[in-house]
């Protein structure tokens, strides 16, 4: 399998800046009214994401073209955060780029919750007796954020991803079990917008999605065979805490030959939806 | 109005600390101190851009992935870190301790890069992690290289938070500093945490502009500090060395 195509496309998979702007406005208007929303804090952590891996450090004008944003507000945003520690300033440069301050954001919680060392040893076994590369997953705006992952002691091979990695939730199944999984109105709210979004590739995305939802309406996970890659195949099942908290999604990939469909209904599909269900018991108890 | 605002938005996400529970708005009132209504509206905020969840059965709000891509675009791209892991590795593989990286962060000490030590009881810590300043070997060495004004107000804000306890508190901060200006390392012995031991060495880089300090920490088990002195830190000392010219020589082949 070809782990840097893999890389390449998790990279170019949309970013939370892109989404930023449509989503808040909808909000706006579903609301009514801004008077809750509190516009220079969602410009503020925008220019905050706008620093990815792949470009360190950067000056007014790069963030402002990432965020789009006018220059004059992105400047005073990024003397803001550059006076409040968040981002390191170089006169030598001219450019900013992020502090390990940042790191103080939650971060850590959200690396290390309770939740995700329970979910952690449970993903690993499983990774270990399929043979198979493990992914958790959550929802953020039109993204699977992947949380966690972990890959089976017996290959060497893997992919070449990292904890909060996105992929776009309309077209992996990961992104559609998750989708299964949403009340019904933040799903037609979803699905609308990545309708507006697509367009001209949407009805070939609405029938995939519609398939994998009636495929796990049916056995209770869904598969890709090779649609995100041609070369991996990805079952996903939905994971939903029994308090109905926040819906996570776990996902089984690896390469096509060795996923084949009846491997497929016969052990991975089934050992997954087991997993989710026991998991979705124990996961409230953890936390709480 | 706008600067003050995003402040006080990221003070939010910063009250959750390190701790995976979630808050109710009225805990995160208490833990930044700011008012209820305040915090509420943030909070909404937060929600409606995914950095946080709403529990709906509490009413408490749970921290998102947001956070998460930052910390890791953050941790990516920071060169110091890659230049000092793998020698921090090769420390802790060593000496069977772990190791960390970290940076002050307000009157706390925050670890941006852990190696853990190969033994079973190791320090649950992780990139991120924070620890008070004052009370750790790796803050009083972190304290010890920062320009005087700089610690001098560090110092003063130290003092502040620990009230009746600031006097035993700078006492053991001014042992740490002689043993740093004899040494350069200083070694605290189950301060933080009963039955553990850290050690900490300065790590000052770019010209004194980027201050930070390497730890060396364990279990108080199985080592004396009679072996520490004379074993582990003094290897330390010698690791900041590398990791300062590893450093130096990637700024150099860079511009």
């Amino acid at each position: 399998m070809s782990a840097t195509g893999i890389h390449a496309r998790s990279a170019a998979a949309p970013r939370p800046r892109d989404m930023l702007e449509t989503i808040s406005d909808d909000f706006r208007a579903q609301t009514g009214k801004d008077r809750n929303f509190i516009e220079p804090l969602a410009r503020g952590l925008s220019v905050l994401q706008a620093f990815a891996p792949s470009n360190a450090w950067m000056g007014n004008l790069d963030v402002a073209a990432r965020v789009n944003l006018p220059t004059a507000t992105v400047n005073r945003l990024l003397k803001t955060l550059h006076r409040l520690g968040y981002l390191t300033f170089s006169q030598q440069r001219r450019q900013y780029r992020l502090s390990a301050s940042v790191l103080s954001l939650g971060y850590v919680a959200v690396a290390n919750s309770n939740v995700r060392q329970l979910l952690r040893s449970h993903m690993q076994k499983l990774a270990d007796s399929l043979n198979v590369f493990v992914t958790l997953g959550q929802r953020d705006r039109l993204d699977i954020v992947l949380m966690e992952m972990c890959h089976s002691n017996a290959s060497i091979l893997t992919l070449r991803l990292e904890p909060g990695a996105r992929l776009p939730i309309a077209e992996t199944a990961s992104g559609w079990a998750l989708m299964a999984a949403l009340p019904d109105e933040e799903r037609d709210y979803l699905l609308a917008h990545i309708e507006q979004k697509q367009r001209a590739r949407w009805p070939a995305i609405e029938r995939d999605i519609l398939r994998a939802h009636a495929q796990i309406k049916r056995v209770g996970y869904c598969a890709a065979l090779g649609s995100w890659r041609p070369e991996i195949t990805t079952v996903a099942v939905p994971l939903v805490p029994a308090d109905r908290s926040a819906a996570l999604v776990l996902g089984c990939s690896g390469a096509s030959p060795y996923l084949p469909p009846s491997r497929i209904t016969q052990e991975i599909g089934p050992t997954l939806v087991a997993l989710a269900r026991q998991l979705s018991q124990e996961l409230p108890d953890v936390e709480i | 109005m706008g600067t003050q605002t995003l402040g006080r938005g990221l003070e939010v996400l910063r009250a959750f600390r390190c701790e995976a529970r979630p808050l109710g708005n009225r805990t995160i009132a208490e833990r930044t101190g700011l008012p209820k209504s305040t915090v509420s509206r943030i909070t909404s905020t937060l929600v409606s851009l995914g950095y946080l969840h709403r529990v709906p059965a509490l009413g408490y709000y749970q921290l998102g992935t947001g956070v998460l891509g930052i910390g890791n675009a953050y941790l990516e791209t920071s060169e110091i870190r890659r230049e000092a892991i793998s020698l921090m590795e090769r420390f802790a593989t060593r000496n069977g301790v772990s190791a960390g990286l970290a940076v002050g962060d307000g009157t706390d000490i925050m670890y941006v890069a852990w190696c853990r030590s190969p033994k079973t009881l190791t320090l649950r810590l992780s990139a991120g992690s924070r620890l008070p300043i004052a009370r750790t070997a790796v803050g009083k060495a972190y304290l010890w290289a920062l320009p005087q004004l700089e610690r001098r107000e560090a110092i003063a804000q130290i003092k502040q938070e620990e009230g009746a306890r600031a006097r035993a508190v700078m006492d053991r901060i001014d042992a740490a500093f002689e043993d740093l200006d004899r040494y350069g390392y200083c070694i605290s012995i189950a301060e933080y945490q009963k039955n553990t031991f850290g050690i900490g060495v300065p790590l000052v880089l770019d010209d004194g502009q980027t201050v930070m300090a390497l730890s060396a920490g364990g279990a108080k088990l199985d080592v004396t500090e009679v072996a520490l002195r004379r074993n582990v830190a003094p290897e330390l000392v010698q690791t900041a060395l590398l990791i300062r010219a590893a450093i130096a020589e990637a700024r150099a082949s860079e511009s």
